[in-house]
């Protein structure tokens, strides 16, 4: 049974099931977290479940490791936000931060045991120069510096080529809207920057409102496509759902907004998949009113046959003579959707006579 | 059992197939390869070590495969994978051997944040550790090469291990390894050493690696306090020299050559600092390996009149 | 990079909060880390009694520096004031303490 990942997505369902794992169990375990850039989520859902002390003791000194470098890239993450307001403090631009730190400074679960390098954030497309010129006075400064690669950002993708601190090594992605421009669904992002809430404490600083946070996760894993870090991703969609689901008029808001927002697709399959594969409750109600976004039958068992392969860490003890395939047509497919064919094939032809397809954006 | 349990047609065989348990201080790393070059030098330079059937659990799974492609055939190529995932281009196949001994750094440089980890070589003897943190080209590896012929115990010789629960050097006592001139140095300096194969147009020129001494394997789940911290330079032709160090100074050089400082936190500052002034600080510059003997022998005996290595954190 | 103001006679200087940071010292020489950004750094004893002097209030430079010559027994000149207002603009580079406008 290959497609189950097991024990991985077991225990990410239910991390009491771990009582039974016997040592070698706990030795794949480690691996596919490992792999899956998982090992501190898992790390704080044992600790969450207070199951810590019931990991073997070889086992238990790695989540310890995972849990100090989660816990360093969340200091890390808040202390680069600082510079980053500190750096934009005269513009009066506020920063809606992303991904990973936001979950990190707006201290939803998500961002507990979350590894990630870069800082997203958005500003609106109109003031992008000025927080630009603005970060290259305090040490930021671009990293694709050949003009094929500037031009590809600032022409066709939604943020600024990728910025690097000269000192710190940090990395900012300043992005404008979420998808790029080229892409087939276009998400408004005035709606997204108004309805942006605030960040206590961090005058200037907001957030995504909830159900645009999980639209984004879900547009990012689903439409924008990098499915490297797939399960993790898919992980972050499960936890903020259910962190948001209690709230009272989440799920209305969610469906809602993602009409609003041309992202009923994206919403589809993050619910799909979350419900299967880490059982995820969604309310019956909201599953029926996500419908909205399914795609035609044919597509949907096409689709449901590739995610549920490439959704899963790509370790030898989960993948099956499948697997790669189906990765390669969710790449090819990922980049079709971020840019018309006329535009993709000369972009693709370059990037392969780099010899870089795999391993670096653009 | 021991690694030397094995012939060299078992050990290959055993290597081939389901691989075997290397048990290196608190690790147990997983080896699979169907390299020769990597089953002899794991032949000379771990005999001594415990091995074991993969049953179960390991710390890393890590393998030595022949790169794949075109290249093959023209320019064979070595790959190091970890659990199927290749962290470093590969190298030139006769570059095997070292590659494993720099991939298995790489895993516990990686995985360790639960220690607080320095580039540096470190040493025991009569109780407390001398750590020699120092950047390549500075002559540590020859010195702490030089220092386990003459009766120090190897702890390691490129990664410290600090605990952060009570600051003691967790010891990882593998091969050393010695680049370019040092190895004739080291064959000079202690005919009775074994050194493994000498690679050559590495990207740190040829090395090969020493076998580390029988008493300090052995004892490598003991720990040890840190005594000095000394930071060497090799000057060809230059007197030994040791001259004492300002200890915030000291301390920020420690800093500089730690992997993961800043993972850490607070923890590491914490025993970082517990360390430092418990210990004593040096600059030291040699030109010789036996004069650099003589300044360590009275290093440790002037630890030793000082006061029994007794004292507990 | 950005410059500091030439005239720092009219800011109100504040020490970040210090619960945040973490002290070493041997003979005169500091060591302090800094938990937000990871960062460990030496400072000279000026450097380091203004820093711990601003924890908890803020400053204007010129009281600082008397407050600083009274802690080293020594007389408020140039060039104590000078060492103070470098270390300050020092410790506002990498972040650990902060300026106002006055």
């Amino acid at each position: 049974m290959p497609l189950t990942c097991d024990p991985l997505l077991r225990v990410l369902r239910n991390p009491t099931d771990s009582a039974q794992l016997n040592l070698s169990q706990w030795d794949l375990l480690l691996r596919q977290a490992r792999r899956a850039n998982l090992l501190s989520a898992l790390s704080e859902r044992f600790l969450h479940a207070d199951l810590v002390d019931s990991v073997p003791p070889k086992v238990r000194k790695y989540l310890d490791a995972a849990n100090m470098l989660a816990d360093a890239n969340r200091r890390g993450a808040r202390w680069e936000v600082r510079c980053v307001l500190k750096a934009l403090e005269g513009t009066g631009i506020p920063v809606v931060l992303l991904k990973g730190a936001a979950y990190v400074l707006a201290d939803v679960p998500t961002g507990r045991g979350r590894l990630f390098h870069d800082i997203d954030f958005m500003v609106p497309k109109a003031r992008l120069e000025q927080v630009e010129q603005a970060l290259r006075w305090q040490g930021w400064t671009s990293t694709h510096l050949n003009p094929y690669d500037q031009r590809y950002y600032r022409q066709w993708m939604h943020e600024l080529p990728p910025m690097r601190h000269v000192k710190r090594g940090t990395v900012l992605d300043v992005h404008h809207t979420i998808l790029p421009e080229t892409a087939k669904l276009h998400p408004d992002p005035e709606k997204l920057l108004s309805a942006a809430r605030d960040v206590p404490g961090f005058p200037m600083l907001k957030v995504f409102a909830p159900a645009d946070m999980v639209l984004h996760s879900a547009t990012h894993l689903f439409h924008d496509g990098e499915l490297e870090n797939g399960l993790r991703d898919l992980v972050d969609l499960d936890s903020l759902l259910r962190h948001f689901g209690d709230k009272p008029r989440f799920w209305d808001d969610l469906n809602h907004r993602a009409a609003e927002l041309d992202l009923t697709r994206p919403l589809y399959y993050a619910l799909r998949f979350t419900r299967e594969l880490l059982n995820t409750p969604v309310p019956e109600a909201a599953w029926r009113q996500a419908q909205q976004g399914r795609p035609p039958v044919l597509l949907a068992s096409l689709m449901n046959a590739l995610f549920r392969r490439a959704l899963l860490p790509d370790h030898d003890s989960c993948n099956t003579w499948l697997t790669a395939p189906a990765r390669w047509l969710l790449y090819v497919r990922s980049h079709h959707l971020r840019m018309p064919l006329h535009l993709l094939v000369p972009h693709l032809v370059r990037k392969a006579l780099r010899g870089k397809v795999d391993t670096e954006k653009p | 059992m021991k690694l030397s349990d094995f012939s060299e047609p078992a050990l290959t065989r055993q290597l081939a197939g389901e691989g075997l348990v290397l048990h290196t201080g608190p690790f147990s790393v997983h080896v699979r390869t169907t390299m020769s070059s990597v089953v002899q030098g794991l032949s000379i330079l771990y005999r001594d070590y415990d091995v074991s059937h993969m049953q179960g659990y390991a710390d890393f799974h890590v393998q030595l495969v022949a790169g794949g492609g075109l290249r093959r055939w023209y320019k064979p190529q070595v790959r190091f994978l970890f659990d199927g995932f290749a962290p470093f281009k590969p190298l030139p196949l006769d570059q095997a051997f070292p590659m494993f001994e720099w991939g298995l750094n790489w895993c516990v440089a990686n995985h360790m944040h639960n220690c607080l980890i320095l580039h540096a070589a470190v040493v025991e003897r009569g109780g407390y550790a001398v750590v020699l943190p120092a950047p390549p080209g500075s002559g540590k590896s020859t010195l702490c090469a030089a220092l386990v012929t003459r009766g120090w115990r190897l702890l390691s010789d490129e990664l410290t291990i600090v605990s952060l629960d009570d600051g003691t050097i967790v010891p990882l006592p593998r091969p050393v390894g010695l680049k370019n001139h040092s190895i004739a140095v080291m064959k000079a300096f202690a005919p009775h050493c074994t050194v493994g194969n000498e690679t050559r147009d590495t990207n740190k020129g040829t090395v090969a690696h020493m076998r580390a001494p029988r008493q300090s394997v052995e004892q490598a789940l003991t720990p040890a306090r840190v005594g000095w911290v000394v930071f060497p330079t090799y000057q060809s032709g230059a007197p030994a020299r040791l001259e004492k160090l300002g200890k915030a100074g000291a301390f920020m050089r420690v800093v500089q050559n730690a992997f993961n400082f800043n993972v850490v936190g607070v923890k590491g500052f914490d025993v970082l600092k517990g360390i430092i002034d418990d210990c004593a600080c040096y600059e030291f510059s040699y030109g010789q390996l036996e004069q650099a003997m003589d300044v360590f022998d009275s290093l440790a005996a002037s630890r030793v009149a000082e006061k029994p290595a007794q004292k507990t954190a | 990079m950005p410059t500091s103001p030439t005239n720092t006679t009219l800011l109100l200087w504040a020490s970040i909060p210090d619960e945040v940071l973490r002290w070493a010292e041997w003979d005169d020489q500091y060591v302090v880390y800094h938990e937000d950004s990871g960062d460990a750094h030496q400072l000279n004893q000026v450097a380091a009694l203004s820093l711990q002097h601003l924890t908890g209030q803020g400053q204007v430079s010129g009281d600082l520096v008397r407050t600083v010559a009274q802690l080293l027994v020594v007389d408020v000149d140039d060039a104590l004031t000078a060492t103070v207002e470098q270390a300050l603009a020092n410790l506002r580079r990498i972040g650990l303490v902060v300026s106002i406008r006055l």
